[in-house]
């Protein structure tokens, strides 16, 4: 081999090695693939409603007609819709007639379509969606994939949902039922006892029944910031307080105020302003929040008290019995890791979890 | 003094050092040398032959433990090099740490999940300054957005435009009665930080939103964007910025992948770690309280982003980086665009650093994690014209026969590739495509060296000029990227 012919084929080589790293990246760049800009979340994606409000429309686009059709009470229909979904659509006042192999299997693979009221038996699993003009009253121990009621949903003890439960009027879920996805309502959603769930959105979330209990009313005394223990620095309205402190019971405070240690708020205080906490938060009984509750670690909320702003924290929140959280004019937000509500607990607005979420205590009367 | 004379007087520095160092290297007068070429003959067979000075033979000295004295110039420029190597280690640390920390890490979005408040009063300022192509879709997407029109206010600031810029906007504010209050300014200084600050005066709204005219919100974004403010903590946030003309060449591909990196990876791995998130003067905003408590915008600097970013912190405010509230920009098309848009980047970056870092240091409300993260943030410009110097001390010292160095080169290339060559910077690339759920785009990820080519010399470039010429606080004008969509 000559010298030139040599150095040729090492500098063809070399160039080939240097070369094929951008190779795949010439070819998707001619080719321009994957070269859609990202998708951006939009608000639909976030809304609690957002699969209900789809549902709804697919279920306009399909069956409309036929549900408003001119039906006798008692009638049945059956098919497929797009995407092949097998589905059974009954008109009227109906109790539930099933196959003799779904009676058998225990299980409907048909999305089910009422006008009116659905009532479903025990120990059934829905594995398509339901839909009822009006109410649906689910019996015990049931699985369901998703609910649609233009009415009221009324699910027993012990049912779980896979994916999402909307209804126009109220949610009332039987005690220890397991709640995956978004349940929400127009109107008001109520957990019993033992009850696990991820979100929940209603202008009113009941945890078992609610419990009236207010605070004895006195005459507070406002908390100036050279009482505040650790008090590092104020700045305009926010106080920032280092280390641990304890706020004493039955004041009023009007700051921000930023814990960076564990932060203890008196029982019947009020804050007109927000709380935050780089540690752990307790807020005493009938303490009363005009704006949020955020802490990086957790949250107490003691029995009977009021926060009107959002409670949010990265560990979990405790929400302590007859506690309210917003109100039914402005709803807020909970949203933590975990969730634990004691009965007689409300909030108005978004409970989001995004692992665990439980109603304790036992079941209310 | 411009680019050209940087590099000529560079080239006489190295020459003037070769220079010296063939004077010294006069047998007479440097007995260091005499004594390595003392030892190279007596190692070899036939002392006749042995080579006077050379690599292997130097080499061999310094592994043969012979007492080795530098001139006082080498000896700079080794320890110089050496402090350079420490840098780029600490920044290809800092690269892995990121990246490992969005693979696996515990990721943080606290107030993500905020749908239902009372919401605050918001201002969304609106700077533009002959946006004619592009703030119409902007004003229609803001004006559609999901939040209370009441508690809405949308500001544009009209900065002396000569286009169709101010038209467009008074025909909105005459479709859209009591939604759009516009400013149109034709006196004070001009720029960004400027407008900002003259627009702000009038705001009475608790909350301060900023969208640059080429920005697309979505229907979501602002509620998004405020819900961190219910933490009385946060002074600032920011959202991420998505290239939406991704397809148009390779540049734009080259810096979708550069904004993923930063935003999906950088940003977001900063928030895991309660580090220090940027605000990045669009998709973002401040609050008013701690706004006003820090002394507002400036402007007399050319990055009012970073400017405000690192007085809330010193202030004892918090900023945060939300990675799901996204939103679409347009990035330059041509790499003149490009060059620009990086330089003037780099000028108001050095301006932070120049300003912040020492009251960073010394400042009580910082921890000491977001000191590191903040000094490091700050010296981000200025590692283009340092690893530019290294390799220069790294070639300069190899040639004038330091090759006890052979070590120190060898880290030198292997950290530099790795923080900013290759391995650590475009493993956050890689790893952000990966998270963003891309498939095919990763490919580029090779033609990444070009972009950071392009990078490393504006960067260095505009840090040279600032350094020798004092440019911090010269020509406040309107530096903005040139804009390829079509007016509608």
């Amino acid at each position: 081999m000559s010298a030139s012919l040599a150095f040729i084929l090492l500098l063809a080589s070399t160039l080939t090695l240097l070369l094929l790293p951008f190779l795949p990246g010439l070819i998707v760049l001619w080719r321009k693939q994957d070269a859609t800009p990202l998708r951006v979340v939009r608000s639909d994606d976030v809304d609690p409603r957002y699969f209900a409000r789809r549902f709804r429309a697919y279920i306009r686009t399909n069956l409309e007609s036929s549900m408003h059709g001119s039906r006798k009470a008692g009638d049945r229909q059956e098919g497929l819709l797009e995407g092949r979904t097998p589905y059974l659509l009954v008109t009227g006042e109906n109790k539930l007639k099933l196959s003799e192999q779904e009676v058998q299997e225990r299980e409907i693979s048909r999305m089910l379509v009422s006008n009116a009221d659905l009532i479903l038996p025990d120990d059934l699993i829905f594995s398509l969606e339901l839909f009822a003009g009006r109410t649906v009253r689910g019996g015990e121990r049931n699985i369901y994939r998703a609910i649609l009621a233009d009415g009221d949903i009324v699910i027993g003890a012990e049912s779980m949902l896979l994916r999402w439960m909307h209804a126009a009027g109220n949610v009332k879920v039987g005690p220890n039922s397991l709640l995956h996805g978004r349940v929400s309502s127009d109107s008001t959603v109520r957990l019993e006892s033992g009850c696990r769930f991820e979100r929940l959105h209603a202008p009113r979330i009941e945890f078992g029944k609610p419990e009236s209990f207010s605070w004895p009313v006195k005459r507070l005394n406002p908390l100036e910031s050279h009482e505040v223990q650790n008090l590092a620095d104020v700045t305009g309205r926010r106080w920032l307080i280092d280390h641990k402190s304890e706020l004493p019971s039955g004041r009023i405070v009007n700051a921000d105020m930023v814990f960076t240690g564990e932060a203890w708020i008196g029982a019947g205080t009020h804050i007109y302003g927000s709380v935050k906490g780089h540690k752990d938060i307790f807020l005493g009984e009938g303490v009363r929040i005009m704006g949020s509750v955020v802490s990086v670690h957790d949250i107490y909320v003691g029995a009977s008290c009021e926060i009107h702003g959002p409670v949010l924290s990265e560990k979990s929140v405790n929400v302590g019995r007859g506690a309210i959280i917003g109100d039914s004019r402005s709803p807020t937000t909970i949203s933590a890791k975990n969730i634990y509500v004691s009965l007689g607990a409300v909030a108005h607005g978004t409970v989001w979890t995004r692992l665990n979420g439980m109603v304790n205590g036992a079941a209310s009367a | 003094m411009s680019f050209n004379k940087i590099i000529r007087s560079s080239l006489v520095f190295i020459l003037f050092t070769l220079s010296a160092h063939a004077y010294a290297r006069q047998p007479d007068e440097n007995i260091q040398h005499k004594s390595s070429e003392y030892l190279i003959a007596a190692n070899q067979p036939d002392s006749t032959t042995a080579i006077p000075y050379s690599i292997p033979a130097a080499f061999e000295a310094e592994t043969g433990n012979v007492p080795h004295h530098r001139p006082w110039y080498i000896k700079l420029m080794l320890y110089t090099l050496y402090f350079i190597v420490g840098l780029i280690v600490i920044y290809t640390i800092r690269h892995y740490w990121f990246t490992y920390n969005r693979l696996f890490g515990a990721q943080r979005h606290p107030y993500l999940d905020v749908d239902a408040a009372d919401w605050p009063s918001v201002t969304v300022l609106i700077p533009a300054h002959n946006e004619e192509a592009v703030i119409a879709h902007n004003l229609d997407a803001l004006l559609e957005v999901d939040y209370p029109p009441e508690k809405l206010r949308l500001i544009p600031i009209n900065d002396r435009s000569t286009d169709r810029t101010r038209e467009i906007i008074d025909d909105f504010v005459r479709r859209y009665p009591g939604r759009i209050f516009p400013l149109h300014r034709q006196t004070g200084k001009p720029g960004k930080a400027a407008a900002l600050k003259d627009a702000t005066e009038s705001v009475t709204s608790e909350i301060v939103l900023v969208f640059d005219a080429d920005y697309i919100p979505g229907k979501g974004l602002i509620k998004q964007l405020t819900a961190p403010f219910f933490d009385p903590e946060v002074g600032a946030v920011m959202g991420r910025v998505v290239p939406l003309n991704v397809d148009h060449n390779l540049l734009t591909r080259l810096l979708d992948l550069e904004r993923s990196g930063g935003y999906q990876v950088d940003q977001q791995a900063r928030m895991n770690m309660h580090l220090v998130p940027q605000y990045g003067g669009t998709v973002g905003g401040v609050r008013m309280q701690a706004l006003t408590a820090v002394g507002g915008w400036r402007d007399d600097t050319l990055a009012e982003d970073t400017d405000v970013t690192y007085r809330l912190l010193l202030g004892g405010w918090k900023t945060v980086y939300q990675n799901r509230s996204e939103c679409y920009e347009e990035v330059p098309e041509d790499w003149r665009s490009r060059v620009r848009q990086v330089m003037r980047w780099a000028s108001g970056h050095n301006q932070a650093t120049a300003r912040y870092s020492l009251p960073l240091l010394f400042n009580r409300r910082a921890s000491l994690l977001e000191k590191i993260d903040g000094l490091l943030l700050l010296g981000v410009y200025a590692m283009s014209p340092v690893l530019l110097i290294g390799w220069m001390l790294a070639i300069m010292l190899f040639f004038l026969g330091e090759n006890t160095l052979h070590g120190i080169i060898a880290i030198l290339s292997l950290t530099s590739y790795s923080a900013l060559g290759n391995f650590a910077a475009f493993f956050e690339i890689g790893a952000a495509v990966r998270l963003d759920g891309h498939r095919k785009r990763i490919c580029l990820l090779s033609f990444n060296i070009l972009g950071f080519l392009v990078s490393l010399i504006s960067v260095s470039r505009a840090t040279f000029s600032q350094l020798l010429t004092r440019r911090n606080d010269n020509k406040l004008v309107w530096h903005k990227t040139e804009r390829f969509r079509r007016s509608p």
